[in-house]
């Protein structure tokens, strides 16, 4: 057993503060590191101490292995949380901490190897007795011809070493299969420095459902039940859910099973979430994120767990011996910076005004308040509002009602959109694949009434900037011309 | 007054009466409002429109008004302000301007450069997403305001055009 005294939390936004919060319930000491855009921000706020780590370039900050490691070493940590995204599934990160002699939450550097490289992963599969969606590595264009009349068409070329969708390119016939090998392969390079491709067959309104497992370092392996996720937009997830109202027992208890072997036959620790496709009641694995996931909210209100603090449990040694039961049914949705009405197009800008949802079995995951900036530095995740109900619709009208009550200025945001969504025929009565967006949302617009409300109240506070409302407190707020995290390069950091 | 709402682009004429200290009347397009307002501790307001209440904050700052309604955000630009507004395109001039903050990762073009209706000009990469920005009509490419790597904001300029017609007088420029 090795206690963790002083952790460092390598990432921002809403999940280093989620972290820092359950680090500090739980008695332990925190740090923060922070990018010259970020220095004023809620994670370096709520951490007791906070180290700069470089310019908001993410490359030369939240994923500078030296400097995040030069600060740990700094401020004596014995821990290092990678949160998700950024470092969190380095091997190399991974490696680095564990040689560093600081203990990396999450799993150890191999099994992030192995996860990391999809055509590993899908071995380990293979060799787990997990079905696997058809497919195979293709190295020439001979290979991929004969495995794709294996496979059949429409097919998908997928990048071996990364996701996103990045590299990925569908081919309907054997006609369309040297243009997709040879654009597939060139992308992949272009993002991952790695060309190599495998081909799968392509699933065409499948289900995305995941499974959370939770490993010690004692060979004990335990599932908290599964999410889906098949609300999504170009593989961004949008709205996640616990349970799946696809699966009936017979159905999870497969699945779940499926989850555990290859967790055991990794020898995974720590947390992570094996996905999974289901298209009827035939499920392919997909891949395994090793790594605390943005949707893990969903699982914690299901089934009362805290998962972070169990991370941190695993990470110092202890042994699994919880059990945990679940309870009613819990849905997330994910605030973006984005124009849900203009194809999504990223925003940026300050934060005006910010209201953030409450109420009965309602959570909300942020880290922005009045004042906050949104940059293109980072992702546009601005908060997760995630509710619980006794059963699916109790949920789903609680989240409903929260979002009503999300009232941000100042940058555009989708909570809008996503009320519609939920709100949608086909959102309750649980019809979802990965199609459901482009289904029924392909040309969303804000309602007339909404947006004429808008245009009055706009109006009037062109009128009358000072004796209308929203003025009164920022009246003497000038918004500058060059946008202050630009003159944070020369702000003098906290600690050097 | 016309409003331009930012994302859209769509132009609205509003104009707003304040009939006694809690209502209005306000024409929005074709249509008219009648509201009450009670404005809130916070700053925001409470706007009754028949059966329906919405809570809404709206505030102008450097020419645009930031709106919100319920969980629907919006941004604004007066019209008239287009024209004073230090950083937008001159309205006689079809100039490359910034849609939404970014990083410049293609210029496809450079000075003296003839361009045609719909060519390329420049690439922005913002949170992962790349936006081609192409030339609204056949023009000549005066200069080139930006960098390869440069991070800009919305509404900045990035190429300066001249078009290859004789330039529109006061009469015929489009406001």
């Amino acid at each position: 057993m090795r206690r963790i005294r002083r952790l460092l939390i390598a990432n921002r936004g809403e999940i280093a503060l989620r972290i820092i919060r359950t680090a500090q319930a739980m008695g332990l000491k925190t740090v923060a590191v922070y990018s010259a855009a970020d220095a004023g921000a809620a994670h370096v706020a709520a951490a007791d101490d906070a180290l700069f780590v470089g310019p908001a370039e993410a490359a030369q900050s939240y994923l500078n292995i030296d400097s995040i490691l030069s600060a740990a070493l700094k401020c004596g940590a014995d821990a290092i949380h990678p949160g998700y995204g950024f470092l969190s599934e380095q091997a190399s990160f991974a490696r680095a901490v564990a040689e560093a002699g600081l203990i990396f939450v999450g799993p150890p550097a191999s099994v992030l190897a192995v996860m990391g490289d999809k055509l590993a992963a899908r071995k380990m599969a293979l060799e787990a007795g997990v079905p696997l969606v058809p497919g195979a590595p293709a190295d020439s264009l001979e290979a991929a011809r004969s495995l794709a009349a294996g496979i059949g068409y429409p097919l998908l070329v997928k990048a071996a070493a990364g996701g996103g969708g990045r590299g990925m390119r569908l081919a309907h016939s054997e006609s369309e299969l040297e243009l997709a090998l040879e654009a597939g392969s060139r992308e992949a390079k272009a993002a991952f420095g790695d060309g190599r491709v495998y081909l799968e067959k392509y699933l065409g309104r499948p289900r995305h459902i995941e499974v959370q497992i939770l490993a010690d370092q004692h060979g004990n392996v335990v599932a908290l039940g599964e999410r889906e996720c098949s609300v999504q937009r170009r593989h961004q997830k949008l709205v996640e859910e616990s349970p799946s109202p696809a699966l009936d027992d017979s159905l999870r208890l497969q699945i779940v099973e499926a989850a555990l072997k290859l967790a055991v036959r990794a020898n995974y620790v720590n947390a992570g979430t094996v996905e999974f496709l289901l298209q009827g009641r035939d499920f392919y694995f997909l891949e395994v994120n090793a790594r605390l996931q943005v949707e893990h909210p969903v699982t914690e209100m299901r089934f009362g767990c805290d998962l972070v603090a169990e991370q941190l449990k695993l990470a110092m040694g202890e042994r699994l011996k919880q059990h945990w039961q679940p309870r009613g049914h819990a849905i997330e949705c994910r605030v973006y910076a984005e124009d849900a009405a203009a194809d999504f197009r990223p925003a940026a800008g300050k934060v005006l005004y910010f209201q953030q949802p409450a109420g009965p079995g309602i959570r909300v995951d942020t880290w922005l308040a009045s004042g906050s900036e949104i940059t293109s530095f980072y992702d546009g995740l601005m908060a997760k509002v995630i509710a619980w109900g006794e059963d699916r619709e109790q949920a789903r009208r609680r989240i409903a009602r929260a979002l009503d009550e999300f009232v941000l200025a100042g940058v555009t945001h989708t909570a809008g959109f996503l009320r519609d969504v939920v709100l949608s025929a086909a959102f309750a009565a649980g019809e979802l694949s990965t199609r459901f967006v482009a289904e029924h949302f392909a040309k969303w617009r804000t309602a007339r009434e909404p947006a004429e409300i808008a245009l009055a109240a706009a109006a009037l506070a062109c009128q009358s900037p000072s004796s209308y409302a929203g003025a009164s407190r920022q009246d003497v707020y000038r918004q500058p011309e060059r946008s202050p995290w630009r003159e944070l390069v020369n702000f003098h950091p906290w600690r050097e | 007054m016309k409003l331009v709402q930012r994302g859209n682009n769509q132009e609205v004429e509003v104009e707003a009466e304040r009939v006694g200290e809690n209502r209005a009347r306000v024409r929005v397009g074709a249509r008219t409002l009648e509201i009450e307002f009670t404005r809130l501790a916070d700053g925001t307001l409470l706007i009754r429109d028949g059966e329906q209440r919405h809570r809404v904050f709206a505030q102008q700052l450097s020419g645009d008004v930031f709106v919100a309604v319920g969980p629907h955000s919006f941004a604004f630009t007066p019209s008239e302000e287009r024209v004073i507004r230090p950083r937008a395109a001159e309205i006689t001039q079809p100039h490359v301007v910034a849609p939404m903050p970014g990083r410049v990762v293609k210029i496809l073009v450079e000075r003296e450069t003839t361009v045609q209706r719909g060519q390329p000009l420049v690439v922005l990469e913002a949170m992962k997403m790349e936006v081609v920005l192409s030339a609204e009509s056949a023009a000549r490419v005066v200069s080139v305001r930006v960098e390869l790597g440069a991070q800009v904001e919305a509404g900045s300029v990035l190429l300066e055009l001249s078009p290859l017609l004789s330039a529109p007088t006061a009469e015929n420029a489009a406001i």
